[in-house]
């Protein structure tokens, strides 16, 4: 008796001050049950089904002790538990005088799995993950309905102890991958996790990275697809997100629906994306070797019209694509966060009236307005957004080596690029590298001479 | 995975373009060009068949790893860096002819020091990364240019300007007496096998001998197009005006509807694209074979800092060099170095192949 009080009474001094801590005594048996809980954390109904109503149907504690035994998130607590933290992971702790056991009752907050809105398909699966981590394992199992689907939880931030999934097929997993993993995982130094980005960024060893080495993916029937290549995913509670390793250049190029659309069509779209590709990368580049650099190098009809465009501009054509390329990136970069409202304000002004108004003023040339147009376009078939995301980052450094050496540059800053993704590895995994041959089944990484002996 | 090599094979025939190796048979067109080209096939693929056997013998081991065990070091060590300064020297002579093409026709308003440096930063970048990443990009480079190679091929062979009359005038001067350096070029364009000597640290020398017969043949179809094609342009006297016959040939290809009208212009981003290729292998090469002869494998921090600093000297003498010659001293000293490759590169076969057969024996 002496020792249950003493538990509540260390219990309350140390979360004594919040008004949501509670305290309940319940009389039965002759004897006292003290539950204690975090009352913001706890589902009502689920205690009183579970906890409550039994209580007062039980003749014996006996029988009552058997019944908690029974409930699957009911549990006797050794004395070696952190009760407190218990309690702060929505934990019902109830104290008999003998023992303490504690029981679930967490109340699930956002476990809606909302429709996809970041990586869209028009024919795929519509539904993203949730918020919830429960809800989500349970979308992927029933993708993947496989019984060499492993998960393992655990922890990850110092304060924020946000609990992660670790999902693999145990039998096409790639083992080195997953030892890597596993081995990283608990090296994250860091207070705060709250998205899956942050572990991703905590989880890559190098500081300065452009290309995204980990796939952030909101669509379940991705994670279902990666698993049966032998992946390993990572799932966060409190995002919808999760986390593919290791991903591949080639990863970020894919869309979910190209396995829905018929094969010519399906060739199309994934060509489009890889000129699109390209075409955000170089254009800016080369706009500046071929009207700067190297004139010369194009037909004489259309390097006249590109040179009779420009008749006006007064400055040389570098700061011509840098002041477009910014105006396009404040524009996309404003309209990612507008509220929905203001949005098609901003594009209107933005787009359209700069854009007429900066031609017809002479500010810049004609064609620079179709190429600053066609590089925001083209970088929207990305499909995966990260990707995108870098490749602008990427167009910078071309645009630079151009303004100083023409077309050797732009030549050049490709070598270096390719150099940089080649070199890359995303967990032992060659980050660009071209494979060949296909079968019609999945393709397994861990079939394939991945290390660096190929 | 024995594609990657092969394209390294290819990538050496193509790239000798650069080197002029068609200047100098060009030169040599009355003086038994043909013979030379013949013989060097024989003798390219007879070399490269015994250099791959005897590296098919040590599967995934580099040459410095197998001469650990059979040479003293007193042989071993100088060896090594004899060989790796000839693939410093491939390297540097590849890019400063690069260099002199780029100024010629992209910049011409630009420093030649300017050029060359930058292309050197490019190139210290590029052969410093890992040599299976290198492998990678041989693979993504050649399969990107390739079809714009055959597209110039094919432009040059439909054209109007070609008069097969002339490839079969200089076909009457072919039973000549071969003479040294046109063998010695010629032979140049077989020798992409001989980077295997890091290289089958990650290819599997055994898995290359399936298809050897590809050796041979691209080798006999690329030197026959590089050699005879101009001739069909500029006629049997006057190539020998040009120090860049190619070029030359090439510019007389018009592209009608296309945004580049001028193929040379084509035919200079190609080259590039296969001449930096070029020289990061080399470099990576040389770099490798200068590591393993000093014995810095191991030392991981002061593996980075003698790479840059080895590499550094490279550069900065490669860009000394190319300034104080000018263009006709620069191609003679490829001849140079053109002439001592071939006796180099039969003495590293033999040794190679005799130190197999004993392990065989053993």
């Amino acid at each position: 008796m002496a020792n249950q009080q003493k538990i509540v009474s260390t219990l309350k001094e140390q979360l004594g001050n919040s008004s949501d801590f509670k305290i309940q005594d319940i009389d039965s048996f002759r004897k006292k049950i003290i539950l204690v809980y975090i009352e913001s954390l706890i589902d009502y109904k689920k205690i009183n089904k579970d906890l409550i109503e039994p209580l007062l149907f039980c003749e014996k504690e006996d029988k009552y002790l058997v019944h908690l035994l029974s409930l699957p998130p009911c549990r006797q607590l050794k004395t070696g538990d952190n009760l407190l933290s218990l309690l702060i992971k929505g934990n019902l702790l109830i104290i008999t005088t003998d023992s303490i056991f504690s029981y679930n009752a967490k109340k699930a907050s956002n476990n809606q799995p909302g429709d996809s809105s970041v990586e869209m398909a028009v024919l795929g699966p519509q539904k993203a993950l949730s918020e919830n981590l429960s809800t989500n394992i349970n979308l992927v199992r029933n993708r993947y309905p496989s019984e060499n689907l492993i998960m393992e939880q655990q922890t990850v931030g110092t304060m924020s102890q946000t609990s992660i999934a670790l999902m693999y097929d145990k039998k096409l997993v790639d083992h080195d991958v997953l030892r890597d993993v596993k081995k990283r995982l608990p090296e994250i130094k860091m207070d705060m996790i709250q998205a899956i980005g942050q572990l991703e960024n905590a989880m890559t060893k190098k500081k300065h990275h452009l290309f995204p080495i980990m796939m952030i993916t909101e669509r379940p029937d991705r994670i279902a697809l990666n698993l049966s290549q032998g992946k390993v995913i990572i799932l966060m509670h409190g995002t919808p997100f999760g986390l593919i390793v290791p991903a591949v250049f080639f990863d970020f190029m894919a869309s979910m629906d190209d396995t829905s659309h018929t094969f010519w069509s399906s060739r199309l779209m994934i060509a489009i994306r890889y000129i699109g590709l390209l075409l955000t990368l170089v254009l800016p580049a080369l706009y500046i070797a071929l009207t700067s650099y190297n004139p010369e190098v194009l037909r004489s009809q259309l390097a006249a019209t590109i040179a009779g465009s420009r008749a006006g501009v007064p400055y040389p054509s570098f700061f011509e694509v840098t002041f477009m390329m910014l105006a396009v990136e404040m524009l996309v970069e404003s309209s990612m966060r507008l509220p929905k409202a203001i949005g098609p304000t901003a594009t209107t002004v933005g787009g359209l009236i700069l854009g007429q108004a900066a031609q017809q003023a002479q500010l810049v040339s004609s064609i620079m307005i179709i190429i600053t147009a066609f590089v925001a376009i083209s970088n929207f078939t990305i499909p995966v957004n990260p990707m995108s995301f870098s490749i602008r980052v990427a167009r910078y450094p071309l645009i630079l080596l151009a303004s100083f050496f023409g077309m050797m540059g732009v030549a050049a800053g490709l070598i270096l690029l390719i150099c940089y993704l080649t070199d890359k590895r995303s967990f032992g995994t060659p980050f660009l590298r071209l494979y060949w041959g296909s079968s019609r089944r999945i393709e397994k990484i861990n079939e394939k001479p991945k290390g660096e002996q190929g | 995975m024995a594609r990657y090599f092969y394209m390294i094979v290819f990538l050496n025939m193509t790239v000798h373009i650069i080197f002029n190796v068609p200047l100098i048979l060009i030169q040599n067109r009355f003086n038994g060009a043909v013979i030379s080209m013949a013989l060097s096939i024989v003798i390219g693929t007879i070399l490269s068949y015994m250099f791959i056997k005897a590296m098919s013998k040590y599967p995934y081991n580099g040459l410095p790893e197998i001469f650990m065990d059979l040479l003293p070091a007193y042989i071993r060590v100088p060896f090594l860096i004899f060989l790796s300064l000839m693939w410093i020297a491939a390297g540097s002579l590849a890019i400063g002819s690069f260099a002199y093409l780029i100024k010629l026709y992209l910049n011409p308003e630009m420093d030649l020091r300017i050029i060359l440096g930058f292309l050197v930063l490019v190139l210290l970048y590029g052969s410093t990364r890992g040599t299976q990443s290198i492998l990678y990009k041989v693979e993504i480079t050649i399969l990107t240019v390739s079809p714009f190679i055959a597209y110039i091929i094919f432009k040059a062979l439909t054209s109007n300007y070609f008069y097969p009359v002339h490839i079969k005038r200089a076909l009457q001067y072919s039973l000549e007496m071969p003479n040294y350096s046109s063998v010695a070029a010629a032979s140049y364009i077989f020798t992409g096998y001989i980077n295997l000597v890091i290289m089958n640290r990650n290819i599997q020398a055994k898995r290359i001998l399936k298809h050897f017969w590809l050796i041979p043949v691209l080798g006999t179809l690329i030197l026959a197009f590089t050699y005879f094609i101009p001739f069909g342009f500029l006629g049997i006297k006057s190539i020998g005006d040009f120090v860049l016959p190619w070029m030359v040939t090439v510019d007389t290809i018009r592209m009608e509807y296309g945004f580049i009208e001028r193929a040379s212009f084509l035919l200079v981003m190609i080259f590039m694209q296969l001449s930096i290729l070029f020289a990061i292998i080399n470099w990576n090469v040389g770099l490798e074979l200068m590591k393993s002869a000093l014995g810095i494998e191991d030392r991981k921090t002061g593996k980075r800092l003698f790479t840059l600093v080895f590499l550094g000297i490279v550069g900065f003498l490669t860009v000394y060099f190319q300034e104080t010659l000018n263009q006709r001293s620069y191609f003679e000293a490829v001849k140079i170095w053109f002439n001592l490759r071939l006796p180099v590169e039969i003495l590293l076969v033999l040794a190679l192949s005799l130190l197999s057969l004993r392990r065989k024996q053993a």
